[in-house]
């Protein structure tokens, strides 16, 4: 049951990445600007464009570019970044970890947080703190996250001086431990903010909704305290909404991440995105795009079959 | 309150620590020297590859500079100097005769590359080989390609003998040598036994030359690090690394320099300059000498524009001495002509359609337009110009011109900048710059014209160009000097184009820089600066 829905979820992957990949190529093509004039600039030559185009096999069919790209492509070879002339993947992988990092930590930030206050305001419905509790979410989850890097990096980087305010090291000889952490707390806090505020209000709903159930009830009144209602009645009962609430975050956070990237400096993915983009460096732009789009995909298959896994669990017991 | 602060002090003060300990055990100099440190620049942008044959930027080229040398140099040491003079460097001495068709270069004696391998004649003809030889196996097709000003202007190389080289031009040029390192791509010398071992491409990588920083490691998109060759021929470097690192975000890097996180920041936030100018930690340091020149290009085939009263009016009618104070705030000067500053050709006293609303509007009644009109302006969604441009549109809106502003992403704009406008388009804006006057050529030439080159306001005047040519066949600069004045008199004297500012390139630097000089060039030479304790 389960092997052949993760078959057909596998199979489907492959298409959905195949269209992918063609919209990818396509969307390239599309953009105006010509690369042989950005990369030799305004006095180049005719003639010197042209032999550019020959060398980057600019002057082929789409196509034959198309076929030529995908079957490299799927062999592990993005080609080469035009810009800083090495293998793609060798440079775009090490970034992609530093955004899965980003986003593991905001990940981390925002389950911690989101998960405790919403069990908490659950198990205070309409009290002061739940109130202050769910306007806070409110005005938070609202805030862009280059706005809100901006003022934490105000405030805890410059006005107090507790964290760094940029990149992901020391500029020189950091890189330690220590150090990548003490970068890490305010992008992650920016990244996470919109998915905290999600999480708390989601975990929230879903605790008050158990706590209604008719054998939370039958509970109470054979004199089980609120707390071992909460952590042995509740808790295993919302476990499968949790996950799959925070799955979907996942893959929020990883688009999210993107923009914190920028203002802080993060040598993650979105930036060498934004860069390729900017320097017209199409094999550094598709590599980049397919790998976030595998990255949603592989996310989206991961919750998928937890949830049938948790679905048939709960159907046999 | 301020442990990161105090954790990054002790650091400095223990890396020059460091760095006296060198010179104690290294050589005789003494130990309270000015020296040591690391200085770390947040630039705007990434560095191209560093491969200076087939590389551009001006980002670039102040990391090339300091890794690698020409058989001459742009001097960026003289805070004073109004141009960047050539000076020797790999070779010690040089002579043009033949009224400037053949260049020979002594060439200097006992330097090693960075490898260890040694630079003599046999390494300057298998760089020159790189560019012009498709026979050659380190021939680069790329190189070719960024390198026209060599390429183009050369008719043969020889190696006289072992100490001596030449180049013998096809036409005279005395701004040729100059020309062939701030070109896209630069002229310098790159050991060839690094180009056997990693090959045309992978050369980039790793980038070896002469030069008084040697290259240590590359994370793109993240830092680049330099430290010190200790090796080097001539006066060492101070700092014990350099790194730079792409702060692409203008909040970003000025961040970065208050929380002390970055010593040195360039091309600030127009709008910060104030607040950061308050900042105690901080200094500002300008050039006005820095040959960037923003202006525009006229449509001279435009309908309306064709009428040189129009032209006339606008230049009239734009406030830039406002511009300059008002939106960059004293980070660039005035601009009134076509020829840079930072060329030996600069005249900053000339001055020509001074602010004169009234006068701007009489022009366009007499040419038909008492009350005003409409046109379209190509501009480009990069870097700060945009204010700069608003401020024009406003100019022009207070003599009775509605300019229509039609933004493109930056890419885009290049190409289309680069084909030359159409007939419903009366503006675009540019700006850049070279140390060599000859550039004012490479923007108003009548050959200039799309699509052999970029004048793309289709100005053409015979006239100035003869003095173009007559120019950069001229040796004695004074004497060039003036043909090229006249030229640009007479391009502004057509209202060709619409020169706005020079920028003077606004620098930030922490308070212990020392040394560091802002010069009459697009890039920076950092052998002079060290940070103090």
């Amino acid at each position: 049951m389960i092997l052949s829905a993760a078959l057909s979820r596998l199979t489907r992957m492959v298409f959905v990445m195949l269209g992918v990949s063609i919209v990818v190529f396509g969307l390239v093509q599309l953009a105006p600007g010509d690369v042989a004039t950005t990369l030799l600039g305004p006095q180049a030559s005719e003639v010197a464009k042209q032999a550019l185009r020959e060398q980057l096999g600019l002057d082929q069919p789409i196509t034959t570019q198309y076929w030529w790209w995908l079957a490299s492509t799927l062999q592990g070879d993005f080609g080469n970044s035009i810009v800083s002339r090495s293998p793609v993947l060798a440079e775009v992988i090490p970034r992609s970890l530093n955004s899965l990092l980003l986003a593991g930590a905001a990940l981390l930030v925002a389950v911690a947080i989101g998960v405790s206050a919403g069990i908490a305001s659950a198990a205070m419905p309409n009290s002061v703190f739940d109130r202050i509790s769910m306007s806070f979410v409110q005005v938070v989850g609202t805030l862009p996250p280059f706005w809100l890097g901006l003022v934490l990096v105000y405030f805890f980087a410059l006005k107090y001086r507790l964290f760094p305010a940029t990149g992901m090291t020391k500029a020189f000889g950091g890189g330690d431990a220590k150090d990548i952490a003490l970068h890490l707390v305010l992008p992650a806090v920016t990244a996470a903010a919109a998915s905290t505020a999600v999480i708390v209000r989601m975990v929230r709903a879903v605790f008050l909704e158990v706590m209604a159930a008719d054998f939370m009830m039958v509970a109470r009144a054979r004199g089980v305290g609120t707390l071992r209602l909460l952590s042995h009645h509740a808790l295993p009962n919302c476990l499968p909404h949790i996950i799959t609430i925070v799955g979907l975050q996942l893959g929020y956070l990883i688009g999210g991440v993107l923009f914190t990237e920028v203002v802080f400096a993060w040598p993650g993915i979105g930036q060498s995105l934004y860069q390729a983009i900017l320097g017209r460096d199409i094999a550094v732009v598709q590599a980049c795009v397919l790998l976030i789009a595998l990255s949603f995909v592989l996310i989206n298959l991961a919750v998928d079959l937890f949830n049938s896994y948790l679905g048939n669990r709960t159907s046999h017991s | 309150m301020s442990s990161f602060r105090l954790n990054r002090r002790s650091f400095l003060a223990a890396s020059g620590m460091a760095a006296a300990g060198i010179t104690i055990f290294g050589d005789s100099a003494p130990v309270h020297a000015a020296s040591g440190g690391t200085l770390v620049w947040a630039t705007p942008a990434e560095a191209d590859a560093l491969d200076p044959h087939a590389m551009g930027g001006w980002i670039g080229r102040s990391v090339t500079g300091q890794i690698f040398e020409g058989l001459l140099m742009l001097d960026l040491k003289d805070p004073d100097a109004t141009h960047a003079k050539l000076k020797p460097a790999l070779a010690e001495s040089y002579e043009i005769t033949e009224g400037g068709k053949v260049w020979t270069f002594k060439l200097r004696q006992g330097v090693n590359f960075h490898d260890g391998t040694p630079f003599d004649a046999n390494a300057v003809k298998y760089n020159v080989e790189r560019i012009t030889n498709p026979e050659a196996l380190q021939y680069s097709k790329k190189a070719t390609a960024y390198m026209g000003n060599l390429t183009v202007w050369l008719d043969k190389f020889e190696i006289v003998d072992p100490q001596t080289v030449r180049f013998t031009l096809k036409k005279p040029n005395y701004e040729w040598f100059a020309g062939t390192i701030q070109e896209y791509g630069q002229f310098l010398i790159m050991s060839p036994a690094s180009i056997e071992k990693y090959g045309n491409e992978g050369v980039a990588l790793h980038p070896t030359g002469t030069g008084p920083f040697r290259f240590v490691e590359r994370n793109q998109g993240v830092n680049i690090v330099l430290e010190r060759n200790d090796a080097y021929w001539g006066e060492h470097a101070k700092l014990d690394q350099l790194v730079i690192v792409k702060l692409a975000d203008p909040s970003t890097r000025v961040n970065a320099l208050l929380a002390g996180e970055v010593q040195m920041v360039t091309t600030p936030p127009w709008e910060q300059i104030e607040a950061l100018k308050q900042e105690s930690d901080l200094v500002l340091s300008t050039s006005t000498n820095v040959p960037a020149l923003w202006y525009m290009h006229i449509n001279n085939k435009h309908k309306i524009l064709s009428d040189i009263r129009v032209r006339q009016a606008m230049l009239h009618g734009f406030n830039r001495a406002g511009m300059t104070e008002q939106v960059m705030r004293g980070t660039a000067t005035p601009a009134y002509g076509m020829l840079a500053p930072g060329t030996f050709a600069y005249d900053p006293s000339f001055e020509i359609y001074p602010y004169d609303p009234d006068k701007a509007r009489k022009l366009l009644a007499e040419a038909g337009y008492p009350d005003g009109f409409e046109l379209n302006m190509d501009t480009f969604i990069y870097g700060l110009n945009e204010l700069a441009e608003q401020y024009f549109q406003r100019d022009m809106a207070a003599i009775g011109i509605k300019i229509n502003l039609n933004k493109s992403e930056w890419i885009a704009y290049l190409n289309k900048w680069a084909g030359g406008m159409d007939d419903q388009t009366g503006l675009d804006t540019m700006g850049w710059g070279q140390s060599i006057p000859n550039w004012t050529g490479v923007v108003s030439r009548c050959s200039a014209q799309p699509p052999n080159g970029v004048n793309a306001g289709w100005y053409c005047n015979k006239e100035v160009d003869k003095l173009l040519d007559q120019a950069v066949a001229t040796g004695d600069e004074a004497e060039a000097a003036k043909i090229y004045q006249q030229a640009n008199r007479l391009i502004m004297e057509d209202a060709g184009f619409i020169p706005m500012y020079n920028d003077s390139q606004p620098v930030f630097l922490h308070k212990n820089v020392k040394g560091f000089v802002n010069p009459a060039c697009n890039w920076f030479d950092f052998s002079t600066v060290w940070l103090e304790g």
